[in-house]
């Protein structure tokens, strides 16, 4: 039971750290999913499952755009969650994860309110 | 929690291009001494430190706690911790949200201060200030080792005289790494130093006139 807890807390731990870091970034990674969205004519329904693929890379085109600029320019903004044990690709694939369930998240309530 | 007695760095080569900035490094940090690197601008302290943290890849290094090497020091649970030269915390980020972060704790002697300060942003205080609750935040962490990396820049003399207290005080329960250029001050609480020249450290035996010597201060 104590395992379970302390496995818990550290996964809300981390999940807190990543989105601390994620907030760093939040909007430009935002304004790139949905402006790619509005630009493809904000397609719902089946059309948004045949744009799935093509925000997918949009999203990913957009992060790896964050992390060659903050590797070039602002490295040292890592070292505070480094200090906590974190890691650069733990971070950015629990950033990317939270981003995707936020952006594609946020996609089906839209679809799922319009089509109620 | 295992409890590592010393930290030892050695066999460390690090070059950018054709120049090699560290290549024959000996350092021994025992846990409850506070162990200072000397030595002048670019000659790889903050590389060293940066190093032994885990988070600067070498061509080569060998960084052991108690004979046990460890790859990525940084990622293991209450070992160490690390005060970068430039500032630390997110801007954004409130003083007493980054204590929390870090599970640091400061005592009742900051009193006021600290009342004052903790609901401020890091952004918000002043190039001093900011470094000197920087330095808290890894100096009274709950962890083993920590590594200072010119902890009194930026910091007036009441500062400097404060930490300096603080960094003696904690030093019963941890291995502290400092490394700054008010070499006075550093001397002053240090139990052992090295001095850093052409990539490699030395220990000085008689700091004042070993430094001298090897012309880092005038005579």
């Amino acid at each position: 039971m104590s395992d379970c807890l302390l496995a818990c807390r550290k996964f809300n731990f981390m999940l807190s750290a990543v989105w601390l870091f994620y907030r760093q970034f939040w909007f430009f990674t935002n304004v790139v999913s949905w402006g790619g969205w509005l630009v493809a004519q904000v397609p719902l329904g089946d059309d948004l499952w045949l744009l799935f693929g093509p925000l997918f890379w949009l999203k990913l085109a957009s992060f790896g755009v964050v992390w060659y600029f903050m590797h070039i320019f602002s490295r040292q903004k890592y070292l505070f969650y480094q200090n906590m044990g974190h890691s650069i690709p733990r971070l950015f694939v629990g950033a990317f994860c939270l981003d995707m369930l936020l952006f594609f998240g946020g996609l089906a309530l839209i679809n799922w309110l319009i089509h109620v | 929690m295992k409890l590592f007695k010393s930290l030892e760095a050695d066999s460390i080569e690090l070059a950018y291009g054709e120049r090699k900035i560290l290549q024959s490094i000996y350092l021994k940090m025992p846990l409850g001494e506070v162990t200072a690197i000397l030595g002048r601008n670019g000659c790889g302290k903050s590389s060293l430190l940066q190093i032994i943290f885990g988070t600067l890849k070498p061509v080569f290094k060998s960084v052991r706690w108690d004979r046990r090497f460890v790859e990525f020091p940084y990622r293991e649970h209450h070992l160490v911790r690390y005060l970068p030269q430039h500032p630390l915390t997110p801007p954004s980020l409130r003083v007493q949200e980054a204590f929390k972060w870090y599970d640091s704790g400061v005592d009742d002697s900051f009193g006021e201060r600290w009342q004052v300060v903790k609901s401020k942003r890091f952004g918000e205080l002043s190039g001093g200030e900011r470094r000197f609750w920087e330095t808290l935040l890894i100096l009274f962490s709950p962890v083993q080792y920590v590594l200072l990396d010119e902890p009194f820049s930026h910091l007036s003399p009441m500062y400097v005289e404060q930490l300096k207290w603080l960094i003696t005080s904690q030093k019963a329960q941890k291995g502290i790494l400092i490394t700054d250029h008010l070499y006075r001050d550093v001397l002053d609480i240090a139990d052992q130093t090295y001095f850093l020249q052409n990539g490699t450290t030395y220990l000085l035996t008689n700091p004042l006139r070993d430094l001298m010597d090897r012309g880092y201060i005038p005579e």
